[in-house]
């Protein structure tokens, strides 16, 4: 018998060393498969909340108003949240790599997979009323930091004077008119030129504006109306009825005259 | 000559696998016998050092031996024990720092078009086989190990991709592209085919 084999052989059967059982690889891998599940649902949570806040404010829609609009778009981006999502992206596919079904495939497909499957996945969520009873419960339990998250995005007001407003007329005359954000904030908007002035919007149309904040009044400059999409009218079971914007604002007419500009 | 001695059966590796889980240590031995020549070569020929081999070669059994029932016995116990002597390769090509062992390549990023070798250029590769052994050392080790694992321990596309982890196609644009840097060292070593 040669060297290596007798020491080898004599080591086992000493029982120096042993066998790992076949259960704790089971548990490992059970865990390995779980921690990959959990951080794709953190990704795609992550990516649809980013979805879902640059689609209810607004920002998404900047690019129906040119280039430099779809630039400035670019600034209210919630950076954190993105690069958190792609982040966790990268870490479920490094850790898919382990299995078989996956280092086969090259890994440009592996990527392109699993991120838009996240996208998906992300865009149905957003577009799902899920993030809103979040964000109502976060509000109705005072849970500060869940409710921050879902306030609009930062910007950059130094960056560029044009800014973008997502939301539901609540209010017209033939001057102005009172919009409801997501947030439950109610802003008053007039027409920057007398053509837009007939172009305003009917009361309860929802409805993408971009201009700029003089003092406490928002100056349109342009007007978008919301592409329709996936659920955007409210999910089925709600009769396709707007569930977005809280009712409240709607009631409460004299809260216009006194409305909050802190978005700016 | 006609005997009554039934013929005797030469068990897989897997099934010697199966018996050692069973119980029957003894039985590691067949595997060590089977694999111990073939991975020390492996090893020598992708590390490229002489001194460390043999203690290489006796971790990856320990290793094999410690994490035997993680072994799925459906599988090729060739690829399974190649993939543990390639990581402890790596780990003491990375441990000595001698090379360089990239962590991102560019080859299993993208797909490739799937076109096996003939098995002339195999053959070919063969009668060549002690200068091809001796320009080794000069390939970087990307390329060295594939070309090692093809043409010295004649494994598969597919067994290949499965000790190095990557897809099958992108082990045919290894083996193209060590065979032409490998060309261009016996040119620039003056050696004519």
């Amino acid at each position: 018998m040669n060297s290596l084999k007798t020491k080898i052989l004599e080591t086992v059967q000493k029982n120096n060393i042993r066998m790992i059982p076949k259960w704790k690889f089971v548990l490992y891998s059970s865990l390995g498969i779980i921690g990959t599940f959990f951080i794709f649902v953190l990704a795609v949570f992550l990516f649809s909340l980013t979805l879902f806040l640059l689609s209810r404010y607004g920002f998404m829609y900047m690019p129906f108003f040119g280039f430099m609009a779809t630039l400035r778009a670019l600034d209210a981006l919630p950076q954190l949240l993105l690069g958190c999502s792609i982040i966790l992206l990268i870490i479920v596919e490094a850790l898919t790599r382990y299995y078989t079904f996956s280092f086969k495939r090259p890994l440009l497909l592996m990527l392109l997979l699993i991120t838009g499957g996240a996208l998906v996945i992300s865009y149905g969520i957003s577009e799902s009323p899920i993030h809103e009873r979040m964000r109502d419960y976060a509000r109705d339990h005072h849970l500060g930091i869940v409710s921050k998250a879902y306030e609009r995005p930062r910007h950059f007001k130094d960056r560029g004077n044009l800014d973008v407003l997502r939301g539901e007329v609540i209010s017209a005359s033939s001057s102005q008119i009172a919009i409801q954000l997501f947030d439950g904030k109610v802003i008053l908007a007039r027409a920057s030129t007398t053509r837009l002035t007939k172009d305003l919007p009917a009361l309860g149309e929802d409805v993408v504006f971009l201009g700029d904040f003089v003092e406490d009044i928002f100056e349109i400059v342009d007007i978008h109306d919301v592409p329709k999409m996936f659920f955007r009218n409210g999910p089925p079971h709600q009769g396709g009825k707007p569930s977005m914007y809280p009712n409240d604002g709607r009631k409460d007419f004299g809260r216009i005259r006194n409305a909050t500009t802190s978005v700016k | 000559m006609i005997t009554n001695e039934a013929p005797r059966v030469v068990r897989t590796d897997e099934e010697i696998v199966i018996s050692i889980i069973q119980g029957n240590k003894d039985d590691f031995g067949l595997l060590i016998d089977r694999y111990e020549e073939k991975l020390t070569r492996y090893v020598r020929r992708f590390t490229q050092k002489t001194d460390d081999v043999s203690d290489i070669v006796q971790v990856v059994f320990i290793k094999a031996y410690t994490n035997l029932q993680s072994f799925d016995t459906d599988r090729s116990f060739n690829s399974w024990i190649y993939r543990i002597a390639h990581n402890e390769s790596v780990t003491h090509l990375k441990k000595k720092g001698g090379e360089k062992v990239s962590f991102i390549d560019f080859d299993i990023f993208f797909p490739h078009p799937f076109a096996e070798e003939s098995s002339d250029d195999k053959a070919l590769a063969r009668e060549q086989e002690e200068l091809l052994e001796a320009s080794l050392k000069d390939l970087s080790p990307k390329y060295r190990e594939v070309l090692v694992l093809y043409y010295f321990d004649e494994l598969s596309y597919q067994e290949i991709g499965d000790v190095l982890h990557i897809p099958t196609a992108t082990v045919g644009v290894r083996i193209k592209r060590g065979k032409e840097a490998l060309k261009k060292l016996l040119a620039t070593n003056h050696y004519q085919p």
